[in-house]
């Protein structure tokens, strides 16, 4: 076997076992299912044109989130700047799995409150490595997750 | 509210992906390991709702445009780009349309030009056979046949290619072009899909810095593919044939230095090369962060950065298929790059503004 056919089995490998993850960030930041998915292909492109840039396959996970992460702001931005959306066909937040209020009120927090929460509750990432995916200082990591938190708890407390 | 909670009811109710994912994934890794997908991206989807209305909203070059159908003309406008009809002009007369039939296909390609740093080209394709569903070789079988369209309340769904081809009983095949150049960069493609299945294709690519004409090779394929999706062995057809690509190569290129931190990232804005071409002003920032050399991909994220004049005016994005590209008169001796906090809302505010100057 060839150095690229093994380099390429592994990154079919990586891919595939981090790819559902990947959608549920870009999920949680672009509340489209479709567009959500086109971020998966569009990093999972971007992930194989700089496979060079990976210094280890230890570091493969944080380091495919990111890509993600900077595909589903390309789609922000984009989004943003075409006004493609007609206001009353913006897309809607996908559907909670089940009828958790806690989801409902996840889903009314600010973007980046609501990612951070999804990170680390909902794929159980450790702070650095969301500190590391988003390129910001751990400390701000650590903040806006007390604030999140302090925030979904206020909106819990109001539950009848 | 305590951690194992919010780990409990967080994590135990994950939304799942929706059905096709993993198979359409497969697809996609199976395509960029084996063949020619690697080197290609592909447009967002939302790209595609741009190219829509800007058939509804085209107004001046609509007489062109209508000569040639939807073309690169109507993407330019969409994005804002000022077209002089007699630049349009002189850029029509250097490529001659040809037209091919491969498999049950025609495909014209009408339109191919390049301007020293970018290709673009568009093609409309079409079925020879009525037994028969042509679709873009980047699209899967569940999107609309036309693109997005329907999105308004209250019309009906789109028909996907898959529907269509089950409803009327069609054999699908599925078309890829690529204009393969010596120098090869980032592409892309996209469509404007017809409701009787007819559709124009719009691709590009970086990477293409010749100053004279030169030729390409374009590369036709058709596969059969059943209405699951997988293709049929046996079916590929592949040719090839080798095109000029007429270059309008005038340009100016300044470059620009500063040396700043950019805020909240570990990133250091060096320097802007600009290039102006006859068609739009692209934009290179030379970044450096603490881990990556120069240039690094992902430097500088999550801040994104724009250009406005000395006196702060921003510039409005220009026409490119990729990021980066202004709409500039002219490139100036000073402006301003305004860095931008995407993560704090939809409304982006400037944290930081660098000046820029030009080198001596």
């Amino acid at each position: 076997m060839s150095e690229k056919q093994r380099r390429d089995e592994r990154f079919v490998q990586a891919l595939t076992a981090h790819r559902e993850q990947m959608y549920r960030v870009a999920l949680t930041m672009l509340r489209s299912p479709q567009e959500a998915e086109d971020a998966v292909s569009q990093a999972t492109l971007k992930a194989y044109a700089g496979i060079g840039r990976l210094r280890s396959w230890d570091s493969v996970r944080p380091w495919l989130m990111r890509i993600t992460v900077n595909a589903a702001h390309q789609t922000l931005r984009r989004r943003k700047r075409e006004s493609v959306y007609p206001l009353d066909t913006l897309p809607e937040p996908p559907a909670p799995p089940q009828e958790d209020p806690l989801w409902m009120y996840l889903d009314t927090l600010p973007q980046h409150m609501r990612v951070i929460l999804t990170l680390r509750y909902g794929e159980n990432l450790p702070i650095n490595e969301i500190a590391h995916m988003l390129r910001i200082p751990r400390g701000t990591v650590s903040a806006r997750l007390t604030r999140a938190k302090r925030k979904l708890a206020e909106q819990l407390g109001k539950e009848p | 509210m305590i951690e194992q909670e919010l780990f409990d009811r967080i994590s135990s109710r994950k939304p799942q992906p929706p059905a096709g994912f993993a198979a359409r994934h497969d697809r996609l890794l199976q395509r960029i390991v084996t063949g020619k997908e690697e080197k290609y991206m592909r447009k967002q989807r939302m790209l595609r709702v741009a190219l829509i209305a800007a058939l509804i909203v085209m107004t001046t070059g609509a007489a062109l445009a209508a000569m040639h159908g939807f073309g690169l003309i109507d993407l330019m406008q969409q994005h804002g780009h000022r077209v002089e009809e007699k630049q349009l002009a002189q850029w029509n007369a250097r490529f001659e349309p040809k037209t091919y039939e491969v498999g049950h296909a025609k495909v014209t390609l009408k339109e191919l030009i390049a301007d020293g740093v970018a290709y673009y080209a568009s093609a409309d394709v079409q079925s020879t056979d009525d037994r028969y569903l042509i679709m873009p070789g980047f699209a899967d079988i569940t999107e609309p046949v036309t693109g997005t369209t329907n999105r308004e309340p209250g019309m009906e769904p789109p028909v996907s290619y898959q529907q269509m081809a089950e409803d009327a009983g069609l054999n699908i095949e599925r078309l890829s072009l690529y204009i393969e150049l010596p120098q090869e960069g980032e592409s892309f493609f996209d469509n404007m899909g017809r409701e009787d299945g007819s559709f124009t294709l719009i691709t590009g690519g970086h990477g293409m810095t010749a100053k004279e004409d030169v030729q390409a090779n374009l590369r036709i394929i058709v596969e059969g593919m059943d209405t699951q999706g997988n293709l049929i062995p046996g079916t590929r057809l592949d040719i090839s044939h080798p095109p000029t690509v007429p270059v309008m190569a005038e340009r100016q290129v300044r470059h620009y230095t500063a040396n700043q931190a950019v805020q909240g990232s570990d990133g250091t804005l060096h320097g802007l090369t600009l290039t102006r071409t006859v068609i739009t002003t692209y934009a290179d920032f030379q970044l450096t962060d603490k881990e990556r050399s120069p240039g690094g991909l992902y430097v500088a994220w999550p801040m994104e950065l724009r250009l406005a004049d000395a006196q702060g005016k921003p510039y409005e994005s220009g026409f490119t298929l990729t990021d980066s590209a202004f709409n500039m008169d002219n490139l100036p001796d000073a402006l301003q790059v305004l860095v931008m906090d995407p993560q704090k809302g939809p409304d982006a505010p400037v944290v930081q503004v660098i000046e820029m100057k030009v080198e001596p």
